[in-house]
């Protein structure tokens, strides 16, 4: 079942074009991630979706049905976590989670669960007392979570959540998204750290300048370049002799060297390190050190777009 | 019902948690209150009658003696104008019941208000009823409390409209362009009416406790009894807190301005409205009040300190009802036009 869909989408701020005909979709179960660099139009094509934002073109439609900023059937369903800390900063942790999930729940009891399974899943049962302002930077980011996720939505919206997080909160945060999908709900996240898209994210869409430049799994993408895997040697005798032997061993289509690194493409990737370490040891030559570089999302969008994700 | 009610109590938590919020709403005022009445009663005890020179031959010359504030010298009046031109005395009763004063100033007011008040009681003798002069012409001009009442009764006039603040962070809420929080309470079924209709009660609530708070401080502390016409004083306070968010919430709603530019507006513009009031003492009120009359009838820090005193001082109910009419209407208008502001729910930009 698609959950949600954005159809050549156009929204203008004025003479900048934030969406370009941008089309994409959610389906079911799915952790999609919006993958671009900073003003890439993430966070509008996330708040076109949760109908804050009017466009000037296109469809948008969120469980089958044209978004609208009445449709309190839609939001019922729906979760967002903002990439801004919004919450009451003078509230408790629990009086923050409890007053948010109230607002879809009104039973008491049910609403008290809520709060504390909201608690408990981003690990703030330390903290359920303490003010939200005196928390830490990465505690108030899974404050920002719960106050989202309480009421266990079917489909919920994670804009840049890890942004200037710590690693260990960000791990947490991640997991608990997985753990969220898990029990079924349907994600969509933005970001523009690349690791997290690819360990996270079921389907990626790589956005660029408003523009749906690709999307597919990590393995579809990867494709979508000349993937090759770059191999760099610290050879102990780096001869001309040892590079053009090199040179002929199957699966290599290059070989380089520069200040004493040794750099040997091979394709396709994946597929033919142990053969060159073999054929190495059985044509003796010698390293003292080596490492292996995959293909990333960013050689994909480096591919796509003519400049790195971080530019 | 319910979701309105965990929206007020929201509110009230919010208020009671924030520390700047308390020491805004409550210390400050207390604060400034303490600083004012220990300025202003010191003035007012070191306070000197004023000299007036009566003519021989006033009709009321013997009333104007009985007056505590005037220091009275019966002359005859080649005499008195040369009192006058040698500044010994403010002003002259003159026999033929004008008054001449030497230029502008509080002293030179009050006797304006007294000889005012000798023409009314001149016209009641004329037909034929008796006279009490020992206590009401000196009253009647506002002036019997000097400027202590006047300051403190203008800075109760400003706190009571503190309300403001309560308007524009009730909209910063709500209105999703407006902030962050806004925008995510805007993705989830929440009804803006409701939450409006909350914020309005707690915030009215609260700056009346605020108001009433400080009316006892004065009472209790400082002896000055606002509190004589305990409940038409809490209808004015109650009123005038309602005004003083419904004119936050047109405020906050009717533009993009940041609350960084919208909390500065309300301090300078309740200042102004204050000073114009006579927090900063009387000289300015008086200047107003005779040059620019209209302003302070509808001052709103003016007319809350007006109708304070006349209904606790004065025992009077002069205004009163207009006022908190005034309030109600101009708040129920504010409060419609903001809901007009806030109807859109789809913005062009965040």
């Amino acid at each position: 079942m698609r959950v949600c869909s954005m159809r050549e989408v156009v929204k203008r701020y004025k003479k900048v074009v934030a969406l370009n005909r941008f089309n994409f979709e959610i389906n079911e179960g799915e952790i999609v991630g919006l993958l671009g660099p900073n003003g890439s139009g993430k966070s509008t094509a996330i708040n076109c979706l949760l109908g804050l934002l009017s466009f000037d073109e296109g469809e948008v439609e969120v469980f089958g049905r044209r978004v609208s900023p009445d449709d309190m059937d839609t939001k019922q369903r729906i979760g967002f976590v903002p990439q801004d800390l919004s919450f009451f900063a003078e509230l408790s942790v629990t009086d923050n989670i409890r007053y948010f999930a109230g607002l879809y729940e009104q039973n008491n009891a049910k609403r008290d669960e809520m709060v504390r399974e909201a608690i408990a899943f981003v690990g703030l049962e330390k903290y359920a007392k303490f003010a939200a302002k005196k928390l830490s930077g990465g505690l108030k980011r899974r404050l920002n979570i719960a106050c989202g996720i309480a009421h266990r939505p079917e489909f919920i919206m994670f804009d840049e959540p890890t942004v200037a997080v710590d690693a260990q909160s960000r791990n947490f945060i991640l997991e608990g998204i997985k753990e969220m999908n898990r029990n079924g709900s349907t994600i969509l996240y933005t970001t523009h750290y690349l690791e997290e898209a690819q360990e996270l994210c079921d389907r990626i869409v790589i956005m660029d300048e408003g523009r749906n430049m690709a999307s597919g799994t990590l393995e579809e993408l990867i494709d979508l370049v000349d993937p090759t895997e770059a191999v760099h040697l610290f050879l102990t005798d780096p001869s001309d002799a040892a590079l053009r032997m090199i040179a002929e061993i199957p699966g290599v289509v290059d070989v380089s060297e520069e200040n004493g690194k040794t750099v040997i493409m091979l394709t396709p990737p994946g597929q033919h390190l142990s053969t060159l370490l073999e054929e190495l040891k059985r044509h003796e030559i010698y390293y003292t050190s080596l490492y292996s570089e995959l293909p990333t999302l960013n050689d994909v969008f480096l591919k796509l777009t003519g400049k790195a994700l971080r530019d | 019902m319910k979701r309105f009610f965990s929206h007020v109590a929201l509110n009230v938590k919010m208020s009671l948690k924030d520390k700047g919020s308390l020491f805004w709403s409550f210390i400050y005022p207390i604060l400034l209150l303490t600083l004012m009445a220990v300025a202003f009663s010191g003035l007012q005890a070191g306070q000197k009658p004023i000299a007036v020179a009566v003519e021989s031959g006033h009709p009321f010359a013997g009333a104007l003696q009985q007056i505590d504030i005037l220091d009275v010298q019966n002359v005859r009046g080649d005499e008195a104008l040369n009192l006058l031109r040698d500044k010994d005395v403010d002003g002259i009763f003159r026999a033929d019941c004008t008054l001449l004063v030497r230029g502008e100033g509080m002293n030179e007011t009050i006797l304006r208000e007294i000889g005012s008040e000798l023409k009314k009681a001149g016209s009641v003798y004329a037909a034929g009823r008796s006279l009490d002069f020992t206590k009401q012409y000196v009253e009647r001009g506002d002036q019997k409390e000097g400027m202590l009442y006047v300051t403190l009764s203008s800075s109760l006039g400003m706190f009571a409209l503190y309300g403001y603040f309560a308007g524009i962070s009730i909209v910063h809420h709500i209105q999703a362009n407006l902030s962050p929080l806004a925008a995510r309470l805007s993705t989830t079924p929440i009804s803006r009416l409701s939450y409006v209709s909350a914020g309005l009660v707690s915030g009215v609530a609260m700056s009346s406790l605020q108001t009433i708070g400080l009316l006892f401080y004065l009472k209790w502390v400082w002896k000055v009894d606002y509190l004589a016409d305990p409940w038409r004083t809490l209808l004015l306070v109650l009123a005038a807190g309602f005004f003083g968010i419904a004119v936050g919430l047109f405020i906050g709603a009717s533009n993009r301005w940041p609350l960084k530019a919208k909390v500065p507006l309300g301090i300078s513009l309740m200042l102004l409205l204050s000073a114009a009031s006579g927090m900063m003492g009387p000289p300015l009120r008086l200047f107003i009040e005779k040059n620019l009359p209209w302003l302070n009838r509808y001052n709103p820090v003016n007319m809350i300190s007006r109708t304070i005193y006349r209904l606790n001082v004065l025992e009077s109910t002069k205004e009163f009802s207009e006022n908190v009419v005034i309030f109600f209407v101009a708040g129920v208008f504010l409060c419609i036009a903001s809901l007009l502001f806030m109807r859109k729910r789809q913005f062009k930009s965040l």
